[in-house]
């Protein structure tokens, strides 16, 4: 009985009412998707996967016979001490890099929160990063050379000139280049963050006696949080890259490989592609692949570090 | 809407297609015969003057249409890719030290017929007019792989107006090079300025007294053969660089010195001697004391006196669409009256012995003409980029930077050697 009522009963939603709201989405779904999808798919996704399919094997380049080495290009990276070298210094970028930029950075929130002109201070502090690096590279010499003016000023106290660019200290001087340089951008990424926290929730602390850090550590940080976080992402991804800086502080556009304590992983790769000699893409993929792995590792694990409850403001 | 879009796909698809057809019968019957060339030398360089002459004549000559474009040192990056996929130019700029680099990928055209080739009003084949040692060290083992306008070798570097003994009688042994060197110290100047930042220069003082004693090959045995570092010239030339580092020969902190600060300051005349290729001149003129007269002697090694033979010239992308043109072209280009030029205005060693290299020169032009054994370039180990930038140049900065002393470089190297070719195979 039911179904002779519900032939003759008239249709509730008739399907000519809902057909155009749904497939009218659908249809614009794959026109919309598509000029996307393909872009990335050939310039993204493509690249990638070949860029892998060439780290298994021995490559010189489009022209030259591609061998298979399976895994080998891999167990040859693990036993050569210049990868490992360039490997451990990247992290130490990373880690005493990050390290010292935040530092400076939460530093800077914290000082420069006060201060008259510190838009003015923050531009200041940003223009480091916008210095090209053959400018830099060719001030490094300037400044740190055995007789340039770091060790003038040096010899003018009374205290040993050092050899800044040699093997032993040349990383430390990258490290501390690259502070100079990063900060900047960080400082002013967060004192944006800070700019937005309303003035009169420090007064009220400042009313109950709270201390610069102690206004810095509940106010601030917390409020400024989410950006930290993208922040410590971002940092991450960068300092995996980390490239010209080591060669204007070495090589100076030479063609030549900078001295073994001063690589990066990026650096290891451009040395394995580029200058005279034949072209290893197989080994320099390798690396590649390793990097984005640690990358994503690091990221995931930056990610969760940093996850916090959302601080709102009520 | 669907159909519109399918409608313009198709129709941009079509054109496209239409296009690469195009291009490509217009290529098969171009009736004017055409040259591409991309430059890696600068426009208002000397050698870029000298290719924009050489190319107006010969546009003019033989009625070529002529695409030459200057891109300079960075401007061909991807040169190799380009011209893998059969879009690159005709000619190209390279030199003995990318021998390697282009044959991996097959990537010049053979050039052994125009060996034969007259040089257009002489007379002569270009065979004729480039020494041997010239065409070996611009040959892979397919056979002449460009043809060279340019030799260049290494040398140690001094200022005849400043040290007129060292031009008269150059040291003949390495005990006469050190001695030398000791006096200068004691007359207390600094005998040897070393960029020490790049390794593949501090390498030439190891290289040149390993290959100038013992003859090609020697350095690239340690590249392929563990066993080779036990030769016993290994072992002295080493300790040579060894003697040199922990002499106190170079200046104060080398190992620091950022490229180009040690050769300029050579040029100003702080320091005696230089050991370095003859662009060195060219490369600090700005930079030269008032009255400065450069000269230079081959470094002593004794035993086979081998002399380094580099070469820049043009090769011919094997994948060209003009490749019988091309060729012409390099015979024509290896006339005295353009060859000249090389010495008279890019002040660089010209590529035909019977052109006068530039008054600096002399000495290097002189050495290679009368060498009974050449060599190339780092002696071609530079080729294997990983044993070369990861293993060797490394471990050699260690032993002049004195860190290590020659036994340790030996036994280290040999070590380093197995073990990268346990890995490579």
């Amino acid at each position: 009985m039911g179904a002779g009522t519900l032939t003759q009963a008239p249709p509730v939603a008739p399907p000519v009412r809902s057909r155009p709201l749904r497939p009218g989405r659908e249809r614009a779904f794959w026109p919309f998707l598509l000029p996307a999808l393909i872009a990335y798919t050939a310039l993204f996704v493509a690249p990638s996967l070949f860029g892998f399919w060439v780290s298994l094997n021995k490559w010189s380049g489009p022209g030259s016979e591609m061998t298979w080495r399976g895994l080998d290009n891999y167990l040859a990276l693990l036993t050569n001490e210049a990868f490992r070298t360039s490997f451990v210094n990247t992290f130490v970028l990373a880690i005493v890099g990050g390290g010292l930029v935040f530092g400076f950075t939460f530093l800077s929130m914290v000082v420069l929160r006060h201060i008259k002109g510190r838009a003015f201070i923050r531009s200041v502090m940003f223009l480091p990063m916008i210095i090209s690096m053959i400018a830099v590279g060719a001030a490094i010499g300037f400044l740190l050379n055995p007789e340039g003016v770091v060790n003038s000023l040096l010899t003018g106290l009374g205290l040993d000139p050092q050899p800044w660019l040699g093997p032993d200290l040349v990383f430390r001087c990258i490290v501390g280049g690259l502070v100079w340089s990063s900060t900047g951008f960080y400082v002013a990424l967060m004192m944006s963050a800070a700019d937005s926290i309303p003035a009169h929730i420090y007064e009220d602390a400042q009313i109950v006696g709270a201390t610069r850090w102690e206004q810095f550590r509940h106010i601030t940080l917390p409020l400024t949080w989410d950006v930290f976080a993208v922040s410590a992402v971002l940092w991450v991804v960068n300092s995996l890259k980390i490239f010209e800086i080591v060669l204007a502080f070495t090589t100076a556009g030479t063609p030549g490989s900078p001295p073994m304590q001063a690589r990066t992983v990026a650096v290891q790769q451009f040395s394995m592609v580029a200058g005279g000699g034949v072209p290893d893409l197989g080994s320099a993929a390798a690396m590649g692949v390793v990097v984005l792995i640690v990358t994503a590792v690091l990221i995931a694990l930056t990610r969760r570090i940093t996850r916090r409850d959302r601080v709102e403001l009520s | 809407m669907r159909k519109l879009t399918a409608v313009l796909t198709v129709g941009a698809l079509a054109l496209g297609l239409a296009a690469c057809g195009k291009k490509n019968s217009d290529a098969g019957a171009a009736p004017a015969a055409s040259l591409a060339y991309r430059s890696s030398w600068g426009a208002d360089e000397p050698q870029g003057k000298i290719i924009k002459t050489l190319l107006d004549d010969f546009a003019k000559q033989t009625g070529t249409r002529v695409d030459l474009k200057f891109v300079g040192r960075n401007g061909n990056e991807n040169l190799s890719t380009e011209m893998a996929s059969g879009q690159g130019p005709d000619l190209f700029d390279t030199s003995t030290d990318n021998l390697a680099t282009y044959a991996a990928q097959n990537l010049v055209a053979p050039l052994d017929d125009v060996l034969t080739a007259q040089v257009p009003g002489e007379g002569k084949t270009v065979q004729d007019v480039l020494p041997a040692s010239v065409r070996q060290a611009s040959s892979n083992d397919k056979g002449l792989a460009f043809v060279p306008h340019t030799v260049i070798s290494t040398a140690v570097w001094f200022d005849a107006a400043k040290h007129p003994d060292l031009a008269a009688t150059p040291p003949q042994s390495w005990e006469d090079f050190v001695a030398y060197l000791d006096r200068a110290k004691k007359e207390g100047r600094t005998p040897i300025g070393q960029d020490g930042t790049i390794n593949f220069y501090n390498v030439y003082w190891f290289y040149s007294l390993l290959v100038r004693a013992n003859g090609a090959g020697s350095l690239k045995a340690l590249a392929t053969d563990p066993a080779a570092w036990d030769r016993p010239e290994v072992l002295a030339a080493a300790e040579r660089v060894s003697q040199l580092a922990k002499g106190g020969y170079f200046q104060k902190d080398f190992m620091a010195t950022k490229f180009p600060a040690a050769q300029d300051a050579w040029a100003q005349g702080r320091y005696d001697l230089n050991l370095n290729g003859t662009w060195l001149a060219s490369e600090t003129k700005p930079k030269l004391a008032a009255g400065a007269k450069v000269a230079s002697f081959q470094l002593p090694a004794g035993g086979k006196n081998s002399v380094e033979v580099g070469t820049l010239g043009w090769a011919v992308n094997a994948k060209g669409k003009n490749v019988a043109t091309a060729k012409s072209f390099l015979a024509f280009a290896l006339q005295k009256k353009y060859v000249e030029q090389i010495s008279a205005t890019a002040l660089n060693i010209p590529s035909r012995a019977d052109v006068p290299a530039p008054e600096h020169l002399v000495a290097v032009q002189q050495a290679v003409a009368e060498a009974t054994a050449t060599h190339k370039t780092y002696d071609d180990a530079a080729a294997d980029k990983t044993w070369w930038n990861d293993r060797f140049l490394p471990l050699h900065d260690q032993l002049i930077g004195g860190k290590i002393d020659a036994a340790a470089f030996v036994k280290n190297g040999k070590q380093a050697t197995t073990d990268y070719l346990a890995n490579k195979n």
